[in-house]
């Protein structure tokens, strides 16, 4: 069984697009990394998969179950951390905590306590007076204290400090090693990039593009850097499945994804000094879809 | 449940103060009533003096301040009926737009509980809340009335009296319920709640005030809860009944349905 299962998914806000045509399947036990710029529609898929928001057409599944008509059962089996923390003012954490338990029937006490550790999260203030940060690993906490199978993490890692976006890796980590899917939004590249297994780009409410990380970090992309022996020879050079090319004195680079010979014997017919063939991170494919796609 | 006991907790401070603050003021108007009692001659004919329709508009051409059930009728009633429907539309309007205007609705539908499980046990909480305001209310004004006029009135009569405006919180409230799945921003809840109890009181003196806008009266809670015909009548309308019982259906029911349906907007 799939932990997630979208397809055909449309949001329309009166007229505004939310989501147009979003399908994707995020199977059991994995960390699906969900990508995209703001407003590109990662809140609006997220709010359709708790029901907090009614599609326009097509379905959503989780564990088998449909989100709209069994949502409560759904969300039985899922932990929410929100982009945006909104939580009883007039609570304090550990007070808020318990009250979150109570929805529950794994609410274990140690749990709520051992994770408050990890996190550094003081239970005895009052949830007006948290920073944002404060208030995001609340909502890590409240989202993990039931134990759920699935996590649907809407930006978790916005507004905290790198050291406890590592303990909240590390937390992850754990808890995905015990067989539990994690839905990860970010417009992050590189906590994609270290965390999950498979990624969908989202641009202007459409997918971009489903794949795992690695394929689409290694095997279709290269960055190629180019030093030429003169100007002139550079500004000739042209290549089909170039993009995001840049130039700096005699030199050019550029992301490629087309044929390597084909690279290699263009390149013949030029006189150049250096040449490099590298990697590109995330960002820079990232980077490349979207000026593509402008 | 655990929704229903938050919700009480929440509100608990609001109940208080509500509950403290009229039931005083109905002990302030208490203290005058020996006196009115008093000068009840000298009242009857400066009554005489006003326009009638004014007096009518009061309720005075049918009750006699001077008379237990009439003082009650017309003093205690006017404020426990337009300050109650205040209180008791701002705890309906804000069931389910305070959470939404406070963004926390994100935070409780996300709860695994369906949408129709949050809307009726937070209406039961403000329906807890009503009630114990109208209890303790009734049950002071009980005692008042002991000491102040013994055995020159109908309990019965009295008890009606205290259970009219309670009815009129319902129907207030069930305005409110509605209003609360439409209207989200927390602003927008106090001048709405007193506009619309304010509004319609208007409409029933305007009802009484002149022949032409009397059919007025069948579009305010005001009237179907009139003291004046709980005493002359000795008994709550049926009609009020059954539009009481209509409206509870509809605002319930219509709130259910919008409700689950309803884009939740952060």
């Amino acid at each position: 069984m799939n932990a997630i299962e979208v397809r055909n998914l449309t949001k329309y806000y009166g007229k505004s697009r939310g989501i147009i045509d979003v399908s994707f399947v995020v199977p059991e036990g994995s960390i699906y990394g969900f990508i995209g710029p703001n407003g590109a529609g990662k809140s609006t898929t997220i709010r359709l998969l708790l029901s907090l928001i009614h599609a326009t057409s097509g379905s959503a599944e989780i564990l088998g179950m449909d989100c709209l008509k069994e949502g409560h059962k759904i969300r039985h089996k899922v932990g929410y951390v929100p982009a945006e923390v909104n939580f009883y003012d007039d609570m304090k954490v550990g007070d808020f905590l318990k009250y979150s338990a109570k929805f529950y029937e794994k609410n274990g006490k140690e749990r709520v306590n051992s994770l408050c550790a990890d996190l550094d999260v003081d239970m005895s203030r009052r949830i007006s007076d948290l920073s944002s940060g404060n208030k995001k690993k609340l909502a890590i906490v409240q989202a993990l204290l039931h134990q759920p199978p699935i996590l649907i993490l809407d930006e978790p890692t916005s507004g905290l400090d790198p050291l406890i976006q590592n303990k909240l890796y590390d937390v992850l980590r754990d808890e995905n090693k015990r067989g539990t899917t994690i839905f990860f939004s970010s417009h992050v590249l590189s906590e994609i990039q270290k965390m999950c297994d498979q990624v969908a780009i989202v641009k202007d409410g459409r997918i971009l593009k489903i794949d795992s990380v690695e394929n689409l970090r290694s095997s279709l992309y290269k960055t190629i850097r180019i030093n030429f022996d003169n100007i002139k020879d550079m500004m000739n050079f042209e290549i089909l499945g170039s993009a995001g090319i840049n130039y700096k004195d005699k030199q050019m680079d550029f992301i490629y994804n087309g044929n390597m010979n084909a690279l290699t014997s263009t390149l013949n017919d030029y006189k150049i000094e250096n040449l490099w063939v590298e990697e590109p991170s995330l960002e820079d494919i990232f980077l490349h879809f979207y000026q593509k796609g402008e | 449940m655990a929704i229903y006991l938050r919700e009480l907790a929440r509100n608990r401070i609001a109940l208080i103060v509500w509950t403290i603050t009229m039931i005083s003021f109905s002990v302030f108007l208490m203290t005058f009533f020996p006196t009115i009692q008093d000068q009840a001659i000298e009242l009857q004919r400066l009554m005489e003096q006003y326009p009638k329709e004014l007096v009518a508009a009061f309720n005075l051409d049918r009750l006699k301040m001077a008379d237990p059930m009439g003082f009650y009728g017309t003093q205690v009633y006017i404020f426990i009926t337009l300050f109650g429907s205040i209180y008791s539309m701002l705890l309906f309007t804000s069931v389910l737009s305070r959470e939404e205007s406070e963004k926390t609705a994100e935070f409780l539908l996300t709860r695994p509980v369906t949408r129709s499980n949050v809307l009726i046990a937070k209406t039961l909480a403000a329906l807890t809340n009503i009630t114990i305001f109208n209890l303790l209310f009734g049950m002071c004004n009980l005692i008042l009335f002991d000491i102040y006029a013994q055995g020159e009135y109908d309990v019965n009569i009295l008890i009606l009296l205290i259970i009219g405006p309670y009815l009129m919180h319902l129907l207030f409230g069930a305005v409110g319920l509605l209003i609360s799945v439409f209207v989200v921003k927390a602003r927008a809840l106090y001048p709405v709640s007193i506009g619309v109890v304010l509004g319609t009181y208007f409409v029933s003196v305007v009802s009484t005030l002149s022949d032409t806008a009397k059919d007025l009266r069948y579009l305010t809670p005001f009237k179907y809860f009139d003291a004046a015909d709980i005493v002359t009548d000795e008994r709550i309308a049926t009609l009020s009944l059954i539009v009481l019982g209509v409206a509870l259906v509809f605002a319930l029911g219509g709130s259910l349905i919008f409700y689950s349906r309803k884009d939740i907007a952060v």
